[in-house]
């Protein structure tokens, strides 16, 4: 069997233990960047239920105008801790510590990142620094400030209370997290600059290695900025430093730079990496290389670059100097002009294509589908005269969740249903994944699409409540909301069962051309017997397999999909 | 079905749905109430116009080749795609179109911005102040202040903006622009009001339990309407306002003491020393001679540099970075320079 | 060793596409989020210092009399201090090149001269700290800003020294030597990098604040 010619390899002496070793040893505490990318993906996907469940007590008491099924001030702190749970807690973590530690030394040719230790520290930082934020709510309630937490209202004490636990566990959880997610941003780097196997020079990098490269140089330098301005509002509750206490030297609009100078690249620490999954899937489901690779990698670097540059357009209404504002608008709109070329390359890959319109497809262009309304939308937003109608309304909540659920959550959703045979070695249910496409792909434009309409007609963000005149539009939403949040369950179905009862996954079931493809499934230890030595682009189907070239053809696996 | 015929269909819709979009008036649901408004909307119509173009593009190509280059079943499970790799010409084409697209949206942006930042020659001030959970909006032209409601006349208003606890955003979704009120950095918004009605002032920045209720009824009134308000307000006022017969020891020092103690009684900052009544005669150093003309307010550097307009004498309202002495506050101190800012 | 040879630290040497080692870009990767957060901490007092419409700011409600600030700072001891820890940079350089050369006893005396130097800055600064006598953290931003960032500065002085004894201790054991010098490179630079967050902050708190 194929599994065995690259099975267990004798260079990595500390393996040959492993049987003896207790499943928590394993399973928890290794540090193969396998187990810690899938323990990464199982925590996050944990804290998307939670986060998930919460955003559903919220539509429950916007389904109606005066509803009460939510306290005023519950009803803040499930929603900030929706919004920081999704993007700490779940987004970041499952595309960088789970989709890339599993995937980026397999793609690159390694045998594991370049500091394990170090990684399992990463993952081990995550749950704890995660509890915390959520412990908030066993210490009078959890912070209720929204997930840009601005001064004065994160520093005011809420009423009832004699401090405000709920925002200082909010503030070291983030802090934890961002120490975690640093951590491996230089991990990552080293290895994806170090590590390459022979013969993977830049321009052979599949797409997704591209992407992570980017993500992590983001994260290495602005997430120490946002744990700076995180100190900073400790500083201000815990000791009365009064940073942005006007009265004492302070500045209010101080907070609001320093959360987004981090808080904009984060979206697209949160972006790339779905946008490199999407780049994977699409050439191999349409059995031809992607479209423009040279375009979609030099584009993501300017996306990287320029993200540094456009963080105040999340504050054109806040009194930032008009000259300010447009050189952001400017800025921002030069943003769109990558991410239009890379939305533009992927449809033109399914030109010509042979495709084979499987789940991992059907996601991945579900995103390019959502993805671009968002970029619709966050157009409109550039636009400084028409952002000060929109900011602060729901048109913004159905722009934001537009590119982090159509983007990033569809972008994983398509990661998980591609490589889920890798990592697990089993199949899943082709039906049951269709039919969470659809209800996902539907139910998701049926709950955010109107939240543009009632944003424009008149509706603050983060409201518990609202004019009567949006009561039809809030029921609707919520309904579909609790259509979209029930049809994970479908999934929730389809995993289980795989993991119980699913088919074997051969080592290629999809005809890949990248390197994971080219081990078992679930790759060994040490990844693969011997080192491989890459010969050509990435995505290149005129070769037969072994794809990229492997020094000898001791091994053969299979030239074609055998799964149907 | 071929790629010449879905383009077709393609410009098709699109040019049936861009003049549904053009002619239909948005203002039926949300009517225009400021000459901001018309240029907003314009904005947003062409931008409307122009992504269901770039959706139209995306999304039927999208759906075109899902459907005409799915693999069929007859054939052979590892039948591969053409061998295509990109197509330099068409991604130049689909690069600087785009670009110059948003060379014009900016430009056109630009244009529109411009004019919501200037600052009118003449317009009608309001000062509003924003607090967790109201709105409460002075009128200094006439002294009155009003708590949960907020009447202007047509034609141009300034708003000042200042907020007490946290930040706040004024927001009326007719006049399609906000700006936040942050706490001691006061903001300012200009416009010019074009349609007489009543309109809901909604807080567009999270700021607390109560942010959901934060609203006030807002009134744009002719400029009939709007003074026989104001005389109304006056008359209705006249009886509480206690600004007759004003004492500097009971209704002027006690300001000091509140507001500007910690630098001109506890410290003597530009030499100024508020703590007793000759020292608003000897004055300071920002403008040599007494702070107070008995008789004068408007001549009166006490006045003139703790009011709502400026200039400012030295550069800068006090109390210095706010917050700000309030309506009432400033009454007394107008009534008491005019009753002869007598030291009783 | 050649006097003009490229300085390639000569660390394990696995196959890596660049030639220098993991630790290496390691160490060079968290020196560049240490100098992210310093930077954003810059930042901070840049804008506070810029948008507050006094600076120093007022404290409100002092006595009358009592001059707001501390009497400029002493210019005597953070001068001395600054020039103390720059002196350990230098004899830390010298620390390095002598292992790299073979030279365990220079490595090792110069070594502890570092870290007797270090230890001495960090002394300078508690006293300074102590004698602050109104330059208080919470009551204005100007004690915020100097006391955050001197004291986060400190705490990587603080892990510095505790790094450099880790190092010290390792050198005598016989774990670092000339074939195996990553971690005391990796120390080296380290210790260059809170020196030159120090300057900075000389530059910023001390020689450019507006005497008042």
């Amino acid at each position: 069997m194929a599994a065995t010619a690259l099975g267990l390899d004798s260079h990595h002496d500390a393996h040959a233990q492993h049987g003896s070793q207790s499943w928590v040893r394993r399973h928890i505490f290794s540090t193969d960047h396998k187990v810690i990318g899938i323990n990464y993906m199982i925590t996050g996907f944990v804290f998307f239920i939670i986060a998930g469940l919460l955003a559903e007590a919220m539509r429950l008491n916007l389904a109606q105008p005066g509803s009460k099924v939510l306290a005023p001030d519950v009803f803040n702190q499930f929603s900030t801790v929706h919004g920081s749970a999704m993007i700490f807690l779940f987004t970041i973590p499952f595309l960088v510590g789970g989709f890339g530690n599993y995937l980026m030394p397999l793609m690159i040719g390694a045998g594991d990142v370049a500091f394990p230790r170090l990684n399992l520290i990463s993952y081990l930082l995550f749950p704890p620094g995660g509890i915390i934020m959520f412990a908030g709510f066993l210490f009078g309630g959890a912070a209720q400030a929204g997930w840009t937490s601005y001064p004065p209202i994160s520093t005011q004490t809420p009423f009832g209370l004699s401090h405000d636990y709920g925002q200082i566990c909010w503030l070291l959880s983030v802090i934890v997290v961002g120490v975690s997610s640093t951590i491996t941003a230089i991990n990552f780097l080293v290895t994806m600059v170090n590590m390459r196997a022979p013969g993977m020079s830049w321009f052979r990098l599949p797409l997704f290695v591209w992407a992570m490269l980017v993500t992590v140089i983001l994260t290495l330098v602005v997430t120490p900025a946002l744990a700076g301005g995180l100190s900073v509002q400790l500083m201000q509750i815990l000791f009365g430093a009064p940073f942005f206490e006007p009265s004492k030297g302070g500045n209010v609009l101080l907070w609001q730079h320093m959360f987004w100078f981090y808080s904009h690249p984060a979206v697209y620490i949160m972006i790339l990496p779905a946008m490199g999954i999407v780049s994977e899937i699409i050439p191999v489901f349409s059995r031809k290389p992607i479209f423009g690779y040279k375009a979609i990698a030099y584009s993501t670097m300017a996306i990287g670059l320029l993200a540094f540059l456009v963080w105040a357009h999340h504050m054109f209404t806040s009194g930032v100097q008009p000259w300010l504002e447009v050189y952001f608008m400017i800025t921002t709109m030069i943003i769109a002009v990558p991410t239009g070329i890379k939305v533009f390359s992927w449809v033109a890959t399914l030109f010509e294509g042979k495709l084979r319109l499987d789940a991992p497809l059907l996601f991945a262009l579900g995103f390019v589908s959502t993805f671009t309304l968002g970029g619709i939308t966050g157009i409109m937003l550039a636009s400084v005269p028409v952002d000060l109608h929109e900011h602060g309304t729901y048109f913004l909540v159905a722009h934001l969740h537009y590119v982090l659920f159509g983007g990033s959550v569809f972008g994983i959703f398509s990661g998980i249903y591609m490589w889920w045979p890798k990592v697990t070695g089993r199949m899943l249910n082709e039906r049951l994944s269709k039919l969470h496409f659809w209800c996902m792909y539907i139910f998701f434009n049926t709950t955010f699409f109107p939240m543009h309409i009632v944003g424009l007609l008149g509706m603050p963000r983060r409201v518990a409540d609202y004019d009567p005149q949006f009561g039809i539009w809030n029921l609707f939403i919520s309904l579909s909301a609790f259509v979209l949040g029930a049809s994970f369950l479908i999934f929730m179905y389809n995993a289980a069962n795989s993991l119980v009862h699913g088919e074997k996954a051969p080592p290629n079931p999809w005809g890949g051309r990248t390197l994971e493809w080219a081990t078992a499934s679930p790759p060994p230890h040490g990844n693969f017997a011997t080192v491989p030595v890459i010969t050509s682009l990435p995505y290149d189907y005129t070769l037969p397999a072994p794809y990229f070239g492997v020094p000898d053809d001791t091994v053969h696996l299979p030239a074609s999909p055998t799964h149907e | 079905m071929n790629l010449a015929r879905v383009s077709a269909i393609l410009v098709v819709i699109f040019v049936v749905v861009s003049a549904w979009i053009i002619v239909t008036p948005l203002t039926g649901a949300l009517p225009e109430a400021t000459d901001h408004a018309q240029s907003i909307d314009f904005l947003f119509k062409f931008m409307l116009v122009a992504s269901v173009a770039v959706f139209l593009i995306v999304q039927g190509f999208l759906l075109y080749f899902c459907l005409h280059y799915r693999r069929r079943k007859d054939e052979p499970e590892d039948a591969l795609g053409s061998d295509i790799h990109g197509n330099t010409r068409l991604e130049i084409v689909w690069s600087v179109i785009p670009v110059i697209f948003l060379i014009v949206l900016t430009a056109m942006s630009f244009k529109v911005y411009v004019d919501i930042v200037a600052i009118p020659k003449q317009a009608y001030i309001i000062n509003v102040q924003a607090s967790q959970f109201q709105w409460e909006c002075d009128h200094p032209k006439y002294g009155i202040t009003e708590v949960g409601t907020c009447h202007m006349p047509l034609g141009e208003v300034t708003v000042r903006l200042h907020a007490h606890d946290v930040i706040h955003s004024f927001w009326v979704p007719e006049f399609r622009v906000k700006q936040d009120a942050v706490p001691g950095y006061p903001t300012e918004m200009h416009f010019k009001t074009i349609r007489v009605g009543q309109y809901r002032l909604i807080c567009a920045e999270f700021c607390g339990v109560g942010h959901p209720e934060m609203y006030a009824k807002l009134f744009v009134m002719s400029q009939k309407d709007f003074a026989a308000w104001v005389k109304q307000q006056q008359q209705a006022n006249s009886g509480s306002a206690p600004t007759t017969n004003l004492s500097f020891s009971k209704d002027i020092e006690p300001i000091f003491t509140a507001h500007c103690a910690a630098c001109h009684i506890a410290t003597h900052l530009a030499n100024l020393d508020l703590g007793t009544y000759q020292g608003l005669l000897k004055g300071g150093n920002i403008v040599s001679g007494p702070i107070i003309k008995a008789g004068n307010h408007k001549g009166s550097v006490l006045w003139q540099i703790t009011g709502t307009t400026g200039p400012y004498p030295g550069g800068n309202r006090m109390p210095l970075g706010g917050p700000y002495l309030s309506t009432a506050e400033l009454a007394k101190i107008t009534a008491w320079i005019d009753q002869g800012a007598k030291n009783n | 060793m050649s006097a003009g040879s490229a300085v390639v630290p000569t660390h394990k040497k696995a196959q890596t596409n660049t030639g220098l080692s993991n630790g290496f870009l390691g160490i060079m990767c968290f020196l560049t989020s240490e100098m992210a957060l310093f930077g954003s901490l810059i930042f901070m007092y840049l804008y506070v210092r810029r948008a507050a419409p006094v600076w120093p700011p007022l404290i409100p409600g002092l006595a009358h009399g009592v001059h707001q600030y501390y009497e400029r700072f002493n210019w005597p001891l953070p001068t001395v201090n600054t020039v103390v820890l720059l002196s350990s940079g230098v004899t830390m350089h010298f620390a390095y090149q002598a292992l790299r050369r073979g030279n365990v006893r220079r490595t090792l005396v110069l070594l502890v001269v570092t870290i007797i130097l270090g230890v001495a800055f960090l002394g300078g600064q508690a006293y300074e700290y102590k004698h602050l006598h109104d330059v208080a953290f919470s009551a204005q931003t100007y004690g915020s800003t100097f006391f955050l960032l001197t004291g986060l500065h400190g705490a990587h002085v603080t892990g510095g020294v505790i790094f450099l004894l880790t190092v010290l201790i390792g050198t005598l054991k016989g774990k670092f030597h000339q074939g195996n010098d990553m971690v005391f490179h990796a120390a080296t630079l380290y210790w260059h990098f809170v020196d030159a967050v120090w300057v900075v902050l000389f530059a910023l708190f001390y020689i450019t604040v507006p005497i008042s």
